[in-house]
């Protein structure tokens, strides 16, 4: 559904800086892959580059078979800043349907999206207000509704819940889980959080700080079906947990595809 | 945050500030009557306060005041119309054109602090004594108002916004719809209560040296006969107007800015 092939970006201007060296992976269709690496890493750049927001220096990315140029359609981004990315002028409801109006969804079908996509994240009741009169973690639940009423096939997040407190966070992950389970929507979904990464990816791909290239593409093996209690106190959890971190400090150190955590985590494993 | 700090000054309506305004008020009343009476002033220079007051309300009797009241409003109104159209699409345009802000800024930036009044004998050799004359003052001095406010206002879009509206794919026509236009609105306010302002005082002043018709004529009139009391009592029906108009502007303000945090505090929450 995505393949990222060779794909580099170096900043125009003074020198030029090269954020992104060479990025090579795939997501499968339906699949849920987290990115994670050390700050400054690029994320955002790799992030944008998919969207289709800025155009990469070299190589390309590919969304169901079509090279991205400009935002692709059926694609949906949720920003990490939902104050921002909400239009306080409008409400709730109009919030959601404006994408919807954009692509010249029937007014019908376009409530009936609305309708459901709120309700899905909970938020049935809220669809007169406006963004501001909302917490940080509902807001964050209407661009999350926004997205699903997009119905994309591909769903991307820049660090969905990096600014909502830690009882909203794993509150919004969990629905993250819920409703990528019942629609299916391909989603990569970028952090800077570890354990969120293994918590909610099947698949966890660790980048290296810039010049990035990645790190290490690591399937997680944990259950399908996950929990904030016993997933995270799981002992399989914590050896993934203790490998990404391990990969990631020695990507700040500059060393790359250091073998020997790999190890370690997986002789400890049952 | 600056956005907030130029838009501060919500009105305070609190029943103490309301209160101390109005004794403000009452004290200066008793200082425009004591001074006068006192013989501190020549009243044939300043009359009493309650004389002015009382000419107000006989002027206030007189149909052809209304008339003239009426060519004045009429003036101010059309002229900052006309101003607000004309600098919203072109506030918009030098914004839209790529390169067309660099271009146009050093022309702005002379034309702005041409003084309206300067352009009175170009008024009245295009137009003559009449209505075109104040049109021509109004919208010229309230356009600059207005653009420069909307120049910063489409500049002002959020760049998350825009790379959300890039990311669900906007049109043109929606983006400057849904999220330019409503990102300026704060700052097309405050340009048109600031260019209401400067409309009204150059209405009044075209009227005053020009001499077409409105309530600056009427003052002009008034001081030519020798009639101060009168002069003084239509300078007070101005500065009602002008609180009039303010006030008018500040209530469509807050009724399209519902949304906006320097409204919002007191309407909702």
């Amino acid at each position: 559904m995505l393949e990222i092939t060779g794909l580099g970006k170096v900043y125009e201007g003074r020198g030029g800086v090269e954020a992104l060296r060479k990025i090579d992976f795939r997501v499968a269709d339906g699949d849920l892959v987290c990115v994670v690496g050390p700050s400054g890493c690029g994320k955002t750049t790799l992030l944008k580059c998919l969207a289709g927001l800025l155009s990469p220096t070299t190589g390309e990315v590919r969304v169901a078979g079509r090279r991205v140029t400009g935002p692709p359609p059926g694609m949906a981004v949720v920003f990490q800043e939902y104050g921002r990315s909400l239009f306080p002028w409008m409400t709730v409801r109009k919030n959601v349907e404006l994408p919807l109006r954009e692509k010249k969804v029937p007014a019908p079908r376009r409530r009936e999206l609305v309708e459901e996509a709120l309700s899905a994240v909970g938020l049935a009741g809220a669809a007169a207000a406006h963004p501001w009169q909302l917490s940080g973690g509902m807001q964050q639940r209407v661009a999350i509704a926004r997205a699903l009423a997009y119905e994309p096939r591909v769903l991307l997040m820049d660090e969905p819940f990096a600014a909502v407190d830690a009882q909203t966070r794993a509150e919004l992950e969990d629905l993250l889980l819920t409703l990528w389970r019942r629609l299916g929507v391909t989603t990569l979904l970028v952090t800077h959080d570890i354990d969120e990464a293994v918590y909610l990816g099947r698949r966890v791909i660790v980048l290296s700080s810039a010049p990035t290239v990645v790190q290490e593409d690591l399937p997680i093996d944990l259950p399908a079906a996950r929990d904030q209690i016993t997933t995270r106190s799981a002992p399989r959890f914590a050896e993934l947990r203790a490998h990404v971190y391990a990969q990631i400090k020695h990507a700040k150190n500059g060393v790359t595809g250091g073998d020997a955590p790999v190890r370690e985590a997986e002789q400890s494993g049952p | 945050m600056t956005r907030r700090g130029a838009r501060a000054g919500a009105p305070l309506s609190t029943p103490r500030a309301a209160g101390l305004g109005l004794l403000g008020l009452a004290c200066l009343f008793a200082v425009a009557e004591a001074v006068p009476r006192l013989g501190l002033v020549d009243p044939r220079h300043l009359p009493p306060a309650t004389a002015i007051l009382r000419r107000l309300a006989t002027e206030l009797g007189d149909a052809t005041l209304w008339t003239a009241l009426g060519e004045t409003l009429r003036s101010w109104a059309l002229g900052l119309a006309i101003a607000c159209c004309l600098a919203v699409a072109l506030g918009v345009l030098i914004d839209a054109v790529p390169g067309l802000r660099a271009a146009t800024a050093s022309t702005i930036e002379f034309l702005r602090p041409i003084p309206s009044v300067a352009l009175i004998p170009l008024a009245t050799l295009l137009f003559g004594a009449e209505t075109g004359s104040t049109l021509l003052l109004v919208v010229y001095a309230s356009f600059w108002q207005v653009l420069i406010q909307v120049l910063y206002g489409v500049a002002d879009v959020d760049p998350v916004a825009r790379e959300t509206a890039r990311s669900y794919r906007l049109g043109r026509w929606a983006h400057l719809r849904h999220l330019v236009w409503p990102t300026a609105l704060p700052y097309v306010m405050t340009g048109l209560r600031l260019a209401a302002a400067v409309a009204f005082i150059l209405a009044v002043t075209a009227e005053l040296v020009i001499g077409s018709p409105g309530l600056g004529l009427r003052i002009q009139l008034a001081q030519s006969g020798g009639a101060v009391t009168e002069v003084y009592a239509l300078i007070v029906l101005a500065g009602l107007v002008g609180v009039t108009v303010n006030t008018a502007v500040r209530a469509v303000e807050r009724r399209v800015l519902a949304w906006h945090p320097s409204v919002r505090g007191e309407a909702a929450r």
